[in-house]
């Protein structure tokens, strides 16, 4: 288990490396330039700009630099942010999007799994139509048209949260709802699904056969073996969720990544851009890997690593 | 389906398996009608913007509510936006390149995904291992954040890179899926009959094991179409899809989304559109579990 987590590890220099790579170039020809202003640039201070961000460099050398300073824990100047570091930027951001996506994802278990186990063990009941139909329509819609209904319903009909921002738990509610409702969506069916894969299992009738009384069949027994489907869901949820936040962080006005990042893309402020790619790519590894550990634990027929 | 370089058994065997996956998807009622649904607003898609009396860019009276507007002495049945443009007509005409972007990018990344996992499988040992981490290390990419990336370095260049930027990481998925098939059925006796007779490698993968897995692969795609015109709306909400004078139903909702204010709601340019929208992704999603569980055989007990 130890060496399987330890290779895992090794893996991530990697594919940062790979991601690192492809953005760099991405940026590299992109149209436009950090610099570009309205004012057209004195040819000499352009030269001075850019022998002082970097910009004259070839990609590959300027490639070098940055990792160089990665190593070091440096992500470098923010571009466009006066004044501001890279570091300084996402120690300030990530918080923010991460208290959203935490909360998010944990609606969406709180309300999906419940939902999905309750459809799968009253299969073709008013309970399981009922949840399900609920469920496709909450996968049916971008999260930024729900986001628009819940504000002009709570907001400007009703009058009962605040609209945007952050720092208050009434301000918090909104996004996290909105963000969380396709995922709630997803993890419902998929329980569903889990349910009604594991209750024609041979290890349930054993159970029946043996006399355990219903509800502990389906806590000790069924829950572990349904569950494994959402578990899976989680690495790539978790993912969706980092970039999902994009929309709702836009749409409610929130300060965290996902601001940065959209902003950072649209003005070519390279170092940013591939600050918040790092984060992201480090956070996804890392989360895949505690799924799959979680994953191993839960499913007795998993063995990692050969 | 019916190779004439295959063993009788196995177009026959093939040709009941489908139609039995037909039968019952027939049988389930949601799927049919999500068919049939589909099928109409395809037809209404391409028909409804030739035959409405005004462009989808024509400007007019703005934010008009829905019916008769006295100002311009019209009938806007979706009312009109905030450049005065009838609503109804660019729900069609958005419609047209949603459903384009949906069914493009997904035969995309179907042409990719099967072709990769199809090699992959087949080759087998060190090519198949070396082309699966690729795909591992690609599942570990944030890829919507390179997506919008890509969206932003082309620039505003129309639909086409559009397409391709959206279709570029969903291939990964159908590859495994198409391996896994290929695995299973690469060593059958209809494989090995075939190989026996002397039948070249590629033959026998695109004539024998090819059509065997497309069952999954279709179920698959069903379900990946609304997906990408949820991420097209996505991206057109943060300013990089779909960009003017073409629109999409992504684009519309989100303008819908961007113009609500506590002053006026302007409802009409917001609802329709996620109507459009949401009933079109319901009903992909519900033709998607009908295949899924017409394809299943595990499905025939519930």
């Amino acid at each position: 288990m130890l060496r399987y987590i330890l290779v895992r590890l090794l893996w991530l220099p990697l594919i940062l490396l790979v991601i690192l790579g492809i953005t760099t170039w991405l940026m590299r020809i992109a149209p436009g330039s950090p610099f570009a202003a309205e004012k057209s640039i004195d040819p000499q201070i352009m030269q001075q700009i850019e022998r002082k961000w970097g910009t004259n460099k070839t990609g590959w050398q300027w490639f070098g630099s940055y990792l160089a300073g990665i190593a070091r824990g440096d992500l470098g100047p923010s571009f466009k942010v006066q004044g501001r570091t890279v570091n300084d930027l996402l120690g300030s951001a990530l918080p923010v999007s991460l208290t959203l996506g935490l909360l998010a994802l944990f609606l969406a278990l709180l309300v999906g799994v419940p939902a999905g186990f309750l459809a799968g063990l009253r299969q073709n009941s008013i309970w399981d139509y009922g949840s399900m139909a609920i469920a496709l329509v909450g996968i049916s819609l971008p999260a930024f048209v729900i986001g628009a209904f819940l504000i002009v319903w709570l907001v400007f009909h009703w009058d009962v949260l605040p609209v945007g921002g952050w720092g208050t738990i009434d301000k918090l509610l909104m996004p996290a709802v909105t963000l969380s409702a396709p995922f709630a969506a997803v993890i419902a069916r998929l329980a569903r699904a889990g349910v009604l894969e594991v209750v024609h299992e041979d290890y349930i009738r054993t159970a029946k056969a043996k006399g355990l009384p219903k509800g502990e069949i389906v806590l000790k027994h069924l829950v572990r073996g349904a569950i494994l489907p959402v578990v899976s869901y989680l690495a790539p949820a978790a993912a969706a969720i980092l970039t999902g936040s994009f929309v709702v962080e836009k749409l409610f006005r929130i300060p965290g990544m996902g601001m940065h990042f959209v902003n950072s893309a649209l003005n070519r402020d390279y170092s940013l851009v591939l600050g918040v790619v790092i984060v992201y790519a480090t956070l996804l590894v890392l989360f895949n890997l505690v799924v799959d550990v979680a994953y191993g634990f839960l499913d007795p027929r998993v063995r990692l690593g050969k | 389906m019916t190779a004439p370089g295959a063993p009788p058994e196995e177009p026959v065997k093939g040709k009941s398996l489908w139609q039995d996956a037909l039968r019952r998807l027939r049988r389930n009622r949601a799927a049919v009608a999500s068919a049939v649904f589909l099928a109409l607003l395809v037809v209404a898609c391409i028909v409804v913007p030739m035959f409405v009396d005004y462009q989808f860019q024509q400007t007019g009276a703005k934010f008009q509510p829905p019916g008769y507007s006295e100002r311009t002495g019209k009938l806007h049945l979706f009312g009109t936006d905030e450049l005065g443009r009838d609503v109804l007509a660019r729900c069609f005409y958005g419609g047209r390149i949603s459903l384009l972007i949906g069914i493009v990018a997904t035969l995309v990344a179907i042409v990719i995904g099967t072709l990769y996992g199809a090699i992959s499988g087949y080759a087998g040992r060190r090519v198949d291992d070396v082309m699966m981490r690729i795909v591992d290390i690609l599942y570990g990419v944030p890829y919507m954040l390179i997506v919008l990336l890509i969206m932003v370095a082309i620039g505003k260049r129309g639909l086409v890179p559009l397409f391709g930027a959206l279709g570029l990481f969903q291939w990964l998925t159908t590859a495994r899926i198409v391996r896994g098939q290929v695995l299973t059925f690469k060593n059958r006796e209809f494989v090995q009959a075939a190989r026996t007779i002397g039948a070249p490698r590629m033959r026998i993968l695109f004539r024998h094991l090819l059509p065997n897995t497309m069952g999954p692969v279709i179920v698959y795609s069903t379900l990946m179409v609304p997906s990408v015109i949820l991420q097209e709306a996505f991206l057109s909400y943060l300013g990089l899809g779909v960009q003017q004078p073409h629109t999409s139903w992504g684009l519309l909702a989100s303008d819908g989304a961007r113009a609500i204010n506590p002053i006026e709601t302007y409802w009409w340019i917001l609802v329709f559109p996620a109507i459009f929208l949401g009933s079109t992704l319901l009903a992909l999603n519900f033709l998607g579990d009908g295949l899924r569980d017409a394809f299943d055989p595990k499905g025939r007990r519930a």
